[in-house]
């Protein structure tokens, strides 16, 4: 998963997927999984069968077909970010939105220390270990000894072994070892009840230290930040990151004519539009491009797949000939396509609180 | 990681008190204000009225908060505790957050306050008088506390409230902070593209920043020199990424960090083979191929070819004659000497001084360009001539515009004949004639100063351009309000290497969204998505938790994707 020197760098290394590689399989938007390359099995799914023997030689970023040529999927190179989205949750995990702001708000880069509990499904402690590589580290912590050894599995299939130690300790009724005082850069909680923690930070976070601490719940919020302050933190913030996605697509527009009559042409040209193209689906995931020969224009129709929809879209580019068409006179140029923007109705809302504190710094 | 405590805890207090010199951010008033500041006993900043020194800065630890006091040498900063609170006789608590502090359930509230500015009893000349005679600005707030009528009436938050902005306005508070490339864009963005761009180690970062340089000294922050960083950009003039200089780079980090101008990168990627595709590669008598360049390992001292106090001369054209261009006349190259020392993480290079003389015959003016001879990682010894090729890369030299020159030189072993050809790049030029004689000698002089010679930004070499052609990168971020996004992706995707990822950020989201239809017709990347991200900060208190009055409501959209091949 993570980058080689450039030293130690081969072209194969690099680019082209081997045997035992971890690839990021691609199947459409917002549907992908991962697949440990395994000569002689396959990767199955509800578009195809796929040979796992075809994959390797491929450079990552390819797309593959399937068995007899049903199905396609794109091969990707995983990275923290795609491996969040990928990984099996045997908890509630953390996303990109709190994960870049963690990370970028403890200032954690290359060589550092960081102390993380829990563990969980090791989503965020992937992203720290790329942060810190490659002399850093990351001491993680969960208290549950089977979801502690699957995060330590996960670690080592993607080449992350060496740059964390996962531990199996309960930090809330334990606190951190002893042999790690003095020695983080950063740490992080994600406890139900931090507060038990926090006095005992101290020897931990001396040289100002940061500290992060995650909740769902604001009673927890409360609660960690009362602690905080009555010991005697520093730079208390608590915080909320989300990110807004935002659906891309084509439409059509009405418009009205001078006598206040709604164009009906454009919509016309959609339904015809869309009886062709219904003849000329195939079975892939996603839908073929085909020439459309109407009244004489070629006119391409192309399907954008996403969220949930399939929207036929008429092609911006100018050999469209709608207004050409002599069904079409009078119509606009602009009622026609546009590339639309709104954000998705169904999003991800919170997820947790994200409180910052530092240990007030010594005078001399 | 097995260094005993102690030694660790100083070695990241070395990353975290102010050294002399190094560049220091100011935060006056808890976020009214941010300057910069270089930490030099003879720096001052400027606190409401007066002027202090910075020198008691020096030393203390990132995170320390100073105040101004008064005394007879004059103005000065001092040093508080940050538990230091304003006491007042009429404040009618003990603990700020004490859960028995329940301000809703007070029995105060703001119904008899007349605002008509007559309960404070405390006049101006009596304050400025105050002050004359050195009273702190605690005292003074102190004593306005105590000579105002209302306060007593006031609601606990409402005294606090008081109590704040009487202090900010007395008593600013100064608190040091370490520079840090967050504080520009809204950090939850910057930290966003950072991540979704995969910065880590070993990364080749393809930027396109134009917003200032801190994109790139973002990126450098987070990849610590491990790895590279081509700011790219397409305008003919380098941009200026003055920017970098205000971040305590180590000379690591600094190192790692390169710009290149974007056609010389899009060459480059097209015609992977040839890794002088954009030199004028004319050798004389040189027969090796560039295959060849790249095959061989690099000799073991690449400089006995060139041996101390030795004048080398290059015979040959300085242009070729289909491009000649003029020299502003009169233009003094400036001399610089600097030894280039590079450390072992830059593309395996040894930099070497080599002073090059020219005597312009044409216009009498004989000018040296100082500069680096980088020995490519491999270069190539034909055994017949015992040419060694080295290409010549000088930067920056010039007064009055940028001239970059390059070219390549080979040398004879034997007779330590160099010849050659070397071009001109960018603004200044000048008029060559097939006369023009170029003496090389090879200096061992002391470091000018290391930063200058391996400063961040610097413009990448051939050789450098040459392996993110052949490889591609490994990410790209693009910050550039200016520039149309569908445009930049169709120059910059090719130049990543397959599965890359990259991130585009856009103050504007209709911009995106066409760019992201695009991408998605043509195949060219997947996942892709067009995110907007949202922060929000709270105020955490006893029964006073709320989000901050004041919040961002937009610091623009972020479309990321993984390119495909």
């Amino acid at each position: 998963m993570l980058g080689v020197p450039r030293d130690q760098r081969t072209e194969s290394a690099e680019c082209l997927i081997r045997e035992g590689d971890v690839v990021i399989v691609y199947e459409r938007h917002d549907r992908m999984k991962q697949a440990t390359v395994c000569k002689g099995k396959e990767f199955q799914n509800r578009f195809g069968v796929f040979p796992y023997c075809d994959w390797i030689g491929k450079p990552f970023g390819s797309r593959v077909v399937g068995k007899k040529g049903i199905g396609f999927v794109y091969l990707l190179k995983p990275t923290p970010e795609l491996w969040t989205l990928v990984l099996s949750h045997r908890t509630q995990i953390l996303y990109v939105a709190d994960i870049s702001f963690v990370v970028g708000f403890l200032e954690i880069g290359p060589g550092k220390v960081v102390l993380e509990s829990g563990t969980g499904s090791g989503s965020l402690t992937t992203s720290l270990a790329r942060s810190i590589a490659p002399l850093g580290h990351v001491y993680s912590f969960d208290f549950h000894e089977l979801r502690a050894e699957a995060a330590r599995e996960d670690f080592k299939r993607n080449g992350l072994g060496s740059l964390v130690t996962v531990a199996v300790r309960d930090i809330q009724g334990q606190g951190f070892p002893e042999d790690l005082v003095g020695r983080a850069d950063a740490v992080f909680l994600d406890l139900p009840q931090p507060w038990l923690v926090i006095p005992h930070l101290g020897r931990y976070l001396e040289g100002n230290v940061p500290l992060c601490s995650f909740s769902p719940c604001i009673e927890q919020v409360q609660r960690t930040c009362e602690a905080l302050t009555s010991n005697h933190f520093t730079d208390i913030r608590t915080f909320e990151v989300l990110l807004r996605s935002y659906d891309v697509r084509t439409q059509t527009f009405g418009s009205l004519s001078m006598t206040g009559v709604k164009e009906e042409i454009a919509a016309e040209n959609l339904s015809q539009v869309r009886k062709l193209s219904g003849q000329k689906r195939g079975r892939d995931g996603l839908k073929q491009t085909e020439p459309l020969v109407m009244q004489g224009h070629v006119l391409t129709t192309e399907e954008v797949t996403n969220g949930k929809e399939c929207i036929p879209a008429l092609s911006s580019s100018s050999d469209i000939g709608l207004s050409k068409n002599p069904e079409n006179t009078g119509v606009e140029r602009n009622s026609s396509e546009r590339i639309v923007a709104r954000p998705y109705p169904e999003t991800r809302g919170h997820t947790g609180f994200l409180t910052f504190a530092r240990q007030g710094s010594n005078l001399n | 990681m097995s260094e005993n405590s102690s030694e660790t805890r100083s070695k990241r207090h070395m990353g975290t008190i102010v050294i002399e010199g190094s560049s220091i951010l100011l935060d006056i008033n808890h976020g009214d204000r941010f300057t910069f500041a270089r930490a030099h006993t003879s720096s001052m900043v400027k606190l409401g009225n007066v002027k202090c020194s910075l020198a008691p800065l020096i030393g203390c630890p990132f995170g320390s908060i100073f105040e101004v006091s008064k005394d007879p040498k004059g103005p000065h900063l001092v040093q508080v505790s940050q538990d230091k609170e304003i006491q007042s006789s009429n404040c009618n608590k003990t603990e700020v957050h004490g859960v028995e502090e329940l301000d809703i359930c007070s029995d105060r509230d703001n119904r008899d306050l007349i605002d008509d500015n007559t309960a404070q009893s405390l006049s101006e000349l009596e304050i400025s008088y105050m002050r004359r005679d050195g009273a702190s600005g605690t005292k003074i707030v102190e004593a306005l506390i105590a000579n105002s009528a209302s306060f007593q009436n006031k609601t606990t938050l409402s005294q606090e409230k008081y109590k704040r902005k009487k202090q900010k306005k007395h008593a600013p508070r100064i608190v040091v902070r370490c520079p840090s490339a967050r504080r520009y864009l809204r950090m939850d963005v910057l930290a966003l593209l950072l991540s979704l761009a995969n910065v880590g180690a070993n990364a080749d970062v393809l930027l396109l920043d134009e917003l200032g340089g801190f994109l790139t000294a973002a990126v450098g922050e987070r990849l610590g020199g491990f790895g590279t960083i081509c700011s790219t950009y397409c305008a003919s003039k380098v941009p200026s990424l003055g920017m970098l200089g205000l971040f305590n780079f180590t000379p690591c980090t600094s190192s790692s960090i390169f710009c290149a101008p974007l056609f010389e990168l899009i060459q480059a990627r097209s015609s992977i083979s040839t890794a002088e595709g954009n030199h004028e590669v004319s050798a004389k008598g040189h027969s090796s191929t560039e295959a060849d360049l790249h095959s061989t390992v690099l000799p073991e001292s690449p400089l006995t070819a060139l041996l101390p106090e030795q004048q080398t001369k290059i015979a040959g054209s300085l242009l070729d004659e289909s491009e000649k261009i003029l020299l502003v006349k009169g233009a003094q190259l400036e001399t610089r000497m600097s030894k280039s020392l590079k450390a072992s993480l830059i593309d395996s290079s040894i930099g070497f001084p080599v002073r090059v003389e020219m005597a312009a015959q044409e216009f009498s003016c004989s000018y040296q360009l100082n500069g680096e001879i980088e020995f490519p990682n491999q270069c190539t010894v034909d055994a017949k001539s015992q040419l060694q090729t080295f290409s010549l890369e000088t930067d920056n030299l010039v007064g009055e515009g940028s001239i970059a020159t390059v070219g390549q030189l080979d040398v004879d072993s034997q007779t330590h004949q160099l010849q050659g050809e070397i071009k001109n790049r960018t603004n200044c030029g000048f008029k060559g004639t097939d006369d023009m004689v170029h003496t090389a000698t090879n200096a061992e002089s002391k470091h000018d100063s290391q930063d200058k010679s391996l400063r961040a930004g610097r413009r990448a070499s051939a050789n450098q351009v040459a392996y993110w052609g052949r490889h591609g990168f490994s990410s790209l971020i693009v910050g550039a309000p200016e520039m149309d996004p569908l445009s930049v992706c169709k120059r910059m995707l090719p130049l990543l290497s397959p599965s890359a990822p990259f991130v585009i950020y856009h103050p504007y989201m209709q911009p995106l969204a066409e760019c992201m239809h695009h991408l998605r017709k043509e195949r060219m990347a997947v996942n892709l998505q067009l995110s907007e991200p949202w922060l929000r900060e709270y105020q955490v208190l006893p029964s006073q938790t709320h989000p901050h009055m004041q919040m961002s409501s937009t610091a623009g959209f972020c479309l990321s994707g993984t390119r495909t091949v």
